[in-house]
């Protein structure tokens, strides 16, 4: 199971524009957001030294609890402090006695906007706000000493002065459950042992007698395959020793995954269903693949991060948004739309296109499309256009042929051929007309059909 | 519309009648052709015109202009091949399409210029932008190998403006918003911020001597190198690295990787005394 452990902050206060040296901390309320003519913030420094996993940290969550408000709500940010601050002495000048804020006033200017930013609410009827705040968690313990400081502010681009504000309990109110806590929530490793059977439902097959959760990782390096049950976990790892199966090439099995999934065993055959259920969209990286062709599938919610395959993946994609491939010893088939794929060096078929496609010295295969692909070529590459229709083809180096392709006619946006590219658009039937558009010639070779004309402009 | 062809049977002179086969000066909305020949062209003040059309070809050898002086003219479409060594142009140019040019360091210079879209696709020379010319849509440089692109530190870009680099060297003084390489060398050495870098191909030279900002670094492949920069430090925000090299060993520690580098491949070469959190 995984461990949660509930971290309160190690210091907290009140900042309050027209009291602009005051300290405001200790009182049984940190007031924060607008109140039209002045802005009140909240700093907070949490201690996340104690947590060491950082890969493994499946959320961290901050939340605060409202004593009241008032307001049409208005969503401030919490972000990162650069500066620290002395709590006894902070003030909306000052971060600590004789020391300003670097940034300026009031200490936004000391936010870290370009790290990650979350939103909370303030405002009348509000109870309180959580936000997972994992990435500034793991940047704390991997390049702060552990420290992590914040500051509840509005966003500096956010010029209104529309009353908000809401009253939040401090470290010091008597009911701790009030007070602002930062819950961490670490995954357990738990290994897969198949001693009893294929299913990964059985807490029996699992080290520790204990199946994972949804905030476990899911480990497999042994060779007992898994033939039956869906794994609930919150990453999937099938490592690179694993010499069993997950799976059978008939018979897929799900798995449902908060966060991620790795494949990189070079034996197994692998036939997953990737979410299903969950309404999550999980990343997907497959670093190696056995290499006997059709034991390497996934269907479901993912996005695709192909780094190494050893055979063609074949990716079921109706709900694949987004594919990145690179690296020459990977290819992969996609059996429908994807909205951006990402091609260097891979080899691909794609089943119904894409509308976002670049491919960069990689050997593709476009087939005919319901909705219009996007091709930008580069490099060395080649692709072989079996679409019957496109949204633009833009060939800055490489080959895009029409050889195999059967529309008739084969329409589409345009395209544009720059100096070392070559669009050849012979099928031998003369049905390659791209006609909605001009083929805008910038250098390169435009190749027809022999029965074909041309009209030059 | 009519079209105008330079001879320069008179002198250099644009404004002289007899220059044109036609015995008539270019007006606004005249196509005009400078495709034979070896008369130089003398700097003219002809800011008031504004072309349809401008073709200097690769037939032409002759020098437009001086870097003191340059042709001073508007056109829609200019389209240059000249093969002379020295091309000094001003003025409002909403297309511009190099297909050539010659190997002097001069072969083709643009100040005090608007464009919308600069294509550059050959050339064997120096393609200057400078003077506080504005760079409004696109820049290409696309399949020119044998070409040097320099884009001066004050130059204006366009907000959404894009540049895209396959082949060649491409120096750039000024940060322009969204860059993309397929190959090529570019060299930026920029203060400004380039929202967006993807790199596939190609080798991106970071040199910058003061503070500067990559807001989203994505390399697919190819080489960041930011191991000549100077400056005290710069900041990228947002990186991930498919494949290819990142190289930030400048030995001066003034790169700041804001967020955590993503890695799904690649190398990263580390500055000497770093300290890398793998999580």
């Amino acid at each position: 199971m995984s461990t949660s452990t509930t971290i309160y902050p190690s210091a907290d206060a009140n900042l309050r524009e027209n009291a602009a040296d005051t300290n405001y901390s200790g009182n049984v309320a940190m007031r924060a957001g607008d109140y039209t003519t002045y802005r009140r913030h909240a700093v907070f420094m949490f201690d996340v030294s104690a947590i060491t996993a950082i890969a493994d940290i499946v959320s961290a969550t901050i939340s605060f609890t409202y004593s009241g408000g008032s307001g049409t709500p208005r969503n401030m940010k919490l972000a990162r402090l650069n500066q620290d601050f002395v709590q006894s002495e902070v003030t909306w000048n000052e971060a600590s006695d004789g020391v300003a804020w670097t940034g300026g006033a009031g200490g936004e200017g000391n936010g870290e906007f370009t790290q990650p930013v979350y939103d909370i609410s303030v405002g009348f009827g509000l109870s309180g706000a959580t936000a997972d705040i994992r990435d500034l968690v793991q940047d704390a313990i991997a390049r702060r000493d552990g420290e992590l400081w914040l500051i509840l502010c509005f966003d500096p681009d956010d010029t209104s002065t529309a009353g908000a504000r809401s009253y939040i309990y401090p470290i010091e109110d008597a009911i701790e459950a009030n007070r602002p806590a930062l819950e961490v929530v670490v995954a357990n490793r738990i290994e897969w042992s198949g001693d009893i059977d294929g299913d990964v439902e059985n807490y029996r097959n699992w080290a520790g007698l204990t199946a994972p959760t949804s905030t476990d990782i899911a480990l497999f390096t042994n060779a007992a395959s898994v033939t039956t049950g869906t794994l609930t976990c919150w990453r999937c790892i099938i490592g690179r020793t694993y010499r069993g199966d997950y799976a059978t090439i008939a018979d897929a099995k799900r798995v449902e995954i908060g966060d991620s999934m790795y494949l990189a065993s070079p034996y197994s055959t692998v036939n997953v269903e990737v979410n299903s259920a969950a309404s999550n969209t999980a990343e997907l990286y497959v670093a190696d693949t056995s290499s006997v062709a059709g034991t390497a599938s996934f269907t479901g919610k993912y996005n695709a991060h192909l780094i190494r395959t050893r055979q063609d993946v074949a990716l079921a994609t109706s709900e694949c948004s987004r594919i990145d491939a690179h690296g020459s010893r990977v290819t992969f088939t996609a059996d429908s739309t994807v909205d951006v794929v990402r091609i260097t060096k891979a080899g691909a078929t794609l089943e119904d296109g894409s509308p976002d496609l670049v491919v960069v010295h990689g050997t593709v295969q476009v087939e005919r499309t319901d909705t219009d692909t996007e091709l930008t070529l580069a490099g060395n590459s080649v692709v072989d256009y079996l679409a019957h229709t496109g949204n633009g083809i833009y060939v800055y180096g490489g080959v895009v042929r029409f050889t195999k392709n059967t529309g008739a006619p084969v329409d589409g946006e345009g395209a544009w051929v720059y100096p070392k590219g070559v669009l050849d658009t012979r099928n031998g039937s003369g049905t390659v007309i791209l006609g909605s558009e001009y083929i805008y010639l910038y250098g390169g070779k435009l190749v027809i059909d022999a029965a074909q004309n041309t009209l030059l402009r | 519309m009519a079209t105008r062809t330079w001879d320069g049977s008179v002198d250099g002179n644009w404004g002289t009648a007899g220059n044109w086969v036609e015995d008539v000066i270019p007006v606004s909305g005249d196509e005009v052709y400078i495709v034979s020949g070896a008369v130089d062209i003398d700097a003219s003040d002809q800011s008031a015109v504004d072309l349809d059309l401008l073709v200097v070809g690769s037939q032409y050898t002759g020098s437009i202009g001086s870097a003191a002086s340059p042709l001073q003219i508007g056109a829609t479409v200019f389209d240059f091949a000249g093969m002379g060594s020295v091309n000094h142009f001003s003025g409002t140019l909403d297309t511009v399409t190099v297909q050539n040019t010659g190997t002097s360091a001069t072969a083709l210079w643009l100040s005090e210029s608007t464009i919308d879209t600069l294509r550059i696709l050959g050339g064997n020379g120096t393609i200057t932008i400078d003077d506080e010319s504005t760079l409004t849509s696109k820049v290409e440089q696309i399949g020119a190998t044998a070409c040097t692109t320099d884009i001066a530190s004050d130059t204006t870009f366009g907000g959404s403006c894009e540049l895209v680099i396959d082949d060649g060297v491409l120096e750039l003084n000024k940060a322009c918003p969204t860059i993309t390489t397929f190959g090529g060398s570019l060299k930026v050495t920029v203060d400004g911020t380039v929202t967006t870098l993807n790199m596939y191909d190609g080798l991106v030279r970071w040199t910058p001597t003061e503070d500067c900002t990559i807001t989203t670094l994505t390399v697919y492949g190819g080489k960041f190198d930011s191991s000549e920069s100077t400056a005290p430090s710069f900041t990228v925000t947002n990186t991930t690295l498919f494949a290819g090299i990142i190289d930030e060993r400048s030995g001066l520690l003034n790169a700041t990787w804001t967020n955590s580098v993503v890695m799904e491949g690649g190398q990263v070469y580390y500055d000497i005394n770093r300290k890398v959190a793998i999580y």
